[in-house]
């Protein structure tokens, strides 16, 4: 234990030292100050060195805080004189550190009060940097060491440690921006109180607007929304209630293709069912052309509003309703609908009175869910919604449009919070924790009903023609990248692959010279990045839930889960609002980007970690604790390695999503960090069809390979163990 | 290789364990000797696991004090306590080697590759597994699983070694053999073993003390001899001897016996220090000191009582009989029957008097 205090107090006086203080201008792996005599420089110099070079004298403390465990080094580890030096030293590190740094700001104080108190200063500091960074993760690991010390969790530095890791990281990078949109809110524009004003634009005709039903003009965003998301959801409920019935209930021949077409969303990129809408409905589609040529209908813009956003959305969400309706369909203990059977039920009755009661929580659970995706939605309203404005669009323009208003978003960004949340609580208090329950296998032999003709038929008459629909939305995204100019000229080309990823031969070797390059390698070397660390901080966040015992479970879970339900407008809006400015300055860097997608991500990979987790017995953890590991060796040496498939499915999806994710990355992307969805949304909005649609199907086809490839690791696994058998 | 030197004794002093509301264990107070092997037995939820788990460390106790040796270990971690445990499940690592199981621990506390190993092979050798350690776990047969458990634990020459209904996993046969080899090794190491087990047969077999535990609570605590022939309660009576329970009539007692009236009978019992001697006492009958005959019978001892057989099962080696009779229904084990006599049957049942026992 004395170790692990020492080393982080060497990790944080190096940082008070001898690491810049302040973030640099060109991000955390600039090493210019290492070079240039510019130690000294007010930019680049460590903490210790601003105290003398620029006046800073408030980051005396820190040090003398970081110091302070050396005073109880010598006391024995139970005492309270240890462990209550490493707790305050801690506690008041950390709350003096972001207390300086939210103080004082670019232009001198940030607060009056505290000007009228110690007098105008004329010194302004920046984002904190690597060196604080350092010094802040001291003073957070001597505060968990102390309680380690103490006795909390039995004694465990590691466990500890990880908890209290978590518990900063989604206070930093969940909570205090969420809050921080919140209580933009609340001021205008001078930045005074205005609560009034607040509930005016809160409730104001152009959010809450009923007019077109009354048939007098529009609606409002929120009416727009709501409508919107309950018509998708409720669709795309039913129809993946049909695909499930389909793949499990009967023996239909194309099943397995079926279940691998509910892949496919995952590996899309949201607004490209958009796209694939208008090359065949569009004004100059397939579909459109030919009708107008063949019967003489006009073309027309109805695909651009309501019905095509919502056309869009029940064609990406059926698979997602599907994954969890299959789940349902196929955890009904089968003895139940014999039971039925046995008692001189029809299958008609059995399948109304007994399979589709029992089917009800995976009805809401996917009701649920889908209505999250469609208000969190914002590729295909973007593509599709013309005049139909929707909540998420609406918080897009107001923060990037003429007048940048700020607040406006952040009022808009509070009605969607309050509808993603009502509906995730909603979730969770209908469903409790049964989503995590599998199957024993106890008890439950015997087959399932076969179901009756006018579903199975309904089911069919549904499935069928989606299905086909899907291949040829797929086809034309393949396709479409090779013609062109959709709709006028279908002539083969390979024009808009050579403009976007031509590689040319310059003076000094090969020129990646394609207009996509930089968002490409930007948005593959981003992924990279931040799927393991996705993976990691959700496998971990899964130990503690599963493994440990402490207060304050269900809250810490619950704060894990929550960004789920925030929508990645509102985590866009909200990142970039909370890190513009000091302490935390990240907008337009990479970090930023990594960060949203770790965040984003999290509960996913929460999911995954604890339902593989939870089939391994725990009395092998118990063994290796009993055997003299400790936690942390248990975690790396026994869990990790049979988790193994877990881990691997897990940074599968970090590294899709972040390539498919566009709501909240169109807010955080810079010049110097440009993403390919944000790119090929930009060439959209244009009209600029064929590069967009060459470029996203390359993207389908690197996350397929991605996943086949990663299929393909963990199946040798499998068989490697049943040799082993 | 000596293990022997390190067994230490583990003390509970009015130790208790609540789960939020729910008590566990409450208020237990008991010592193991070292190098003794003393069984935690009772039904499920009894808290015997947990008494298990807090010696371990798996579980920390909500009040009181654990002692393992002369070291109070109340608030130390698992790693600090120097104890070792084989697991119901045996908790193999399944992607690890017999030879990597068993030398974890040893790497754990720091030991060479090449002298870990040898020393997890000698473990091997103790528990004869010579040879199989380039073997995964799954190629193992359950017995052979539960040996790799036992030696992984071994190596570590723990202070105690702590046993977690190692036999439930096996099949019945098998469960004999294993349980004689626990017993041998242990007395032949001189190791402090705790073993937690729901079978009191086997409990019997391998233990020098048996802590009953029934409720969250010590019940009975004492050799297999003094629970089987002075249970102390009617629980202990009916979970540690099958006995029937019933009530006799206090008629008078000496400093030796106690007599007591079974419906027509009179019977003198072992006094052993009861109070409160007057009234309606609980007498517990043993099953196979209850002889059904249908002949008045001439047996030597005991005395009889007319009865009706109410349930008759044949089992090959001995026949297994319910009685209604004036006490109420009885339990009786005949180990000599050649034949079962069908139910419906008016009998005469004889009671021997070393098979009844007063409880208390």
């Amino acid at each position: 234990m004395r170790k692990v205090v020492l080393s982080w107090l060497i990790v944080g006086i190096f940082g008070f030292i001898a690491l810049p203080w302040y973030v640099l201008e060109d991000g955390l792996w600039n090493f210019e100050w290492l070079f240039e005599e510019s130690l000294l420089d007010t930019d680049y110099a460590s903490a210790l060195v601003q105290n003398f070079v620029s006046e800073k004298n408030w980051l005396w403390p820190i040090g003398l805080l970081l110091l302070a465990p050396l005073f109880a080094f010598k006391q024995p580890l139970n005492s309270p004189a240890f462990y209550n030096t490493l707790i305050y030293s801690g506690a008041a590190g950390l709350l003096f550190v972001f207390g300086q740094g939210f103080s004082v700001g670019i232009s001198g104080w940030e607060w009056q009060f505290l000007e009228n108190w110690f007098g105008p200063i004329d010194v302004s500091q920046y984002g904190l940097g690597s060196g604080a960074l350092l010094v802040l993760s001291c003073f957070l690991f001597q505060f968990t060491t102390g309680l380690a010390a103490k006795g909390v969790m039995k004694g465990d530095i590691f466990v500890v440690g990880a908890i209290g890791f978590v518990i900063a990281s989604v206070v930093v990078f969940v909570f205090y921006p969420v809050l921080g949109i919140l209580i933009s809110a609340f001021v205008d524009e001078n930045g005074a109180l205005a609560i009034s004003s607040f509930f005016n634009r809160l409730f104001a005709e152009d959010i809450w607007g009923v007019g077109c039903i009354a048939g007098a003009g529009a609606c409002g965003v929120a009416i727009n929304s709501l409508v919107l998301s309950v018509s998708a959801a409720t669709l795309s409920t039913l129809f993946g209630l049909a695909f499930a019935l389909v793949a499990a209930r009967t023996h239909f021949i194309a099943k397995k293709p079926i279940r691998a077409l509910s892949m496919l969303p995952i590996i899309t990129p949201p607004f490209v069912i958009g796209l694939a809408l208008i090359l065949l409905f569009g004004r100059a589609g397939v579909v459109t052309q030919f009708l107008d040529s063949t019967f003489g209908i006009e073309p027309s813009r109805w695909l651009y509003g309501l019905p095509g956003v919502l056309f869009a959305q029940v064609l990406a969400f059926t698979p997602i309703t599907f994954m969890v309706m299959i789940g349902v369909v196929d955890g009904i203990s089968p003895s139940m609908e014999e039971a039925s059977q046995t008692l001189r039920a029809s299958r008609w009755r059995t399948f109304v009175t007994v399979t589709l009661p029992l089917m009800r929580p995976g009805l809401a659970a996917a009701f649920l869910l889908a209505f999250i995706e469609s208000m969190a939605d914002f590729g295909n309203p973007l593509v599709l919604g013309g005049n139909f404005e929707v909540i998420s669009t609406k918080i897009f323009f107001a923060i990037v449009g003429a007048q940048s208003d700020q607040s406006a978003a952040a009022i808009l960004a509070i009605v969607l919070l309050m509808f993603t949340l009502s509906a995730f609580f909603l979730q969770r208090k209908w469903l409790g924790n049964k989503s995590y329950t599998t199957v024993t296998g106890k008890g439950d032999s015997g087959n399932h009903s076969m179901l009756p003709n006018r579903v199975k038929y309904t089911a069919l008459s549904i499935v069928l023609p989606w299905t086909a629909f899907t291949i040829v939305i797929y086809t034309m995204v393949m396709f479409g990248g090779f013609v062109e100019t959709w709709g006028l000229d279908h002539s083969f080309t390979l024009k808009h692959y050579i403009e976007a990823f031509s590689i040319t031969q310059g003076d000094h070797g090969l020129v990646f010279s394609g207009a996509a390059w930089n968002s490409f390698s930007t948005t593959i070397s981003i992924a990279m990045i931040s799927a393991p660390l996705t993976a990691a901080i959700g496998l971990l966040v899964a130990y503690l839930l599963v493994r440990q015992n402490f207060v304050g479970k269900q809250s810490f879970e619950f704060g894990t889960m929550l960004s789920f339900a925030i929508p990645g407008t509102v985590i866009g809006v909200s990142y970039v609002l909370a890190f513009n400015v000091p302490p935390l300055e990240l907008t337009g860097t990479g970090v930023v980007l990594v960060l949203c997608f770790i965040f984003r991500n999290m509960p996913v990979g929460v999911r995954g970690g604890i339902a593989a987790m939870s089939q391994l017995d725990k009395s092998l953890d118990e063994a290796s604790l009993m055997l003299g590991a400790n936690s942390f060796t248990t975690l790396r040496r026994v869990i990790l390695p049979l988790l193994k498939p877990a881990i691997f499915s897990s940074i599968t999806y970090g590294f899709v999503r972040a390539i498919t994710s566009i709501s909240a990355v169109i807010f955080l992307v810079s010049a110097d960090y440009d993403m390919a969805t944000s790119y090929i949304i930009g060439r959209v909005e244009h009209g600029d069809y064929g590069i967009a649609i060459a470029y996203s199907s390359v993207l389908i086809v690197i996350m397929l390979i991605m996943i086949l490839l990663m299929q393909v690791l963990i199946g040798t696994r499998k068989l490697h163990r049943q040799e082993q058998e | 290789m000596s293990i022997k030197s390190t067994a230490a004794s583990v003390e509970f002093r009015n130790v208790g364990k609540s789960y939020g509301q729910v008590k566990a264990i409450k208020d237990v107070s008991f010592t193991v000797e070292a190098g003794t092997l003393v069984t935690l037995l009772g039904p499920s939820g009894c808290g015997k696991t947990t008494t298990l788990r807090m010696i371990a460390g798996l579980e920390q106790a909500s009040s009181g004090q654990i002692f393992i040796g002369d070291q109070d270990v109340t608030n130390a971690s698992v790693m600090m306590r120097d104890v070792s445990m084989v697991f119901q499940s045996y908790a193999l690592f399944p992607h690890m080697s017999v030879l990597e199981n068993v030398a974890y621990g040893l790497r754990e506390q720091g030991l060479k590759k090449d002298q870990a190993y040898s020393q997890a092979e000698e473990g091997m050798a103790m528990v004869g597994l010579t040879g199989f350690g380039d073997r995964m776990p799954n190629q193992l047969s359950g017995g052979q699983q539960q040996r790799v458990a036992v030696a992984r634990a071994l190596v570590l020459k723990p202070k105690v070694l702590l046993f977690d209904e190692p036999l439930s996993n096996l099949d019945a046969k098998l469960r004999r053999k294993v349980r004689e080899e626990i017993r041998e090794l242990q007395q032949s190491l001189g190791l402090t073993s705790v073993y937690v087990t729901h079978d009191q047969e086997e409990a019997m077999a391998v233990s020098d003390k048996i802590i009953v535990m029934n409720e969250s609570v010590i019940s009975q605590h004492g050799t297999p001899h003094q629970l089987y022939e002075q249970p102390q309660n009617t629980f202990i009576a009916d979970f540690i001897g099958d006995a029937t329970l019933v009530k006799g009539t206090y008629i008078s007692h000496d400093e030796k016996q106690v007599k007591v009236q079974l419906d027509n009978i009179e019977v003198d019992l072992a006094h052993r220090n009861i109070s409160n001697l007057q009234g309606s006492l609980d007498i517990a009958i043993r099953p196979n000191s209850i002889y059904v005959t249908i002949e008045p019978s001439t047996h030597s001892s005991g005395q009889t009582i007319k009865g009706t057989v109410t349930k008759s099962v044949y089992l090959g080696g001995h026949v297994e009989y319910e009685l209604e009779t004036a006490l109420g229904s009885l339990f009786a084990v005949d180990h000599q029957a050649q034949q079962a006599i069908a139910s419906g049957s008016s009998v005469y049942v004889n009671i021997a008097s070393q098979g009844i026992a007063l409880v208390g």
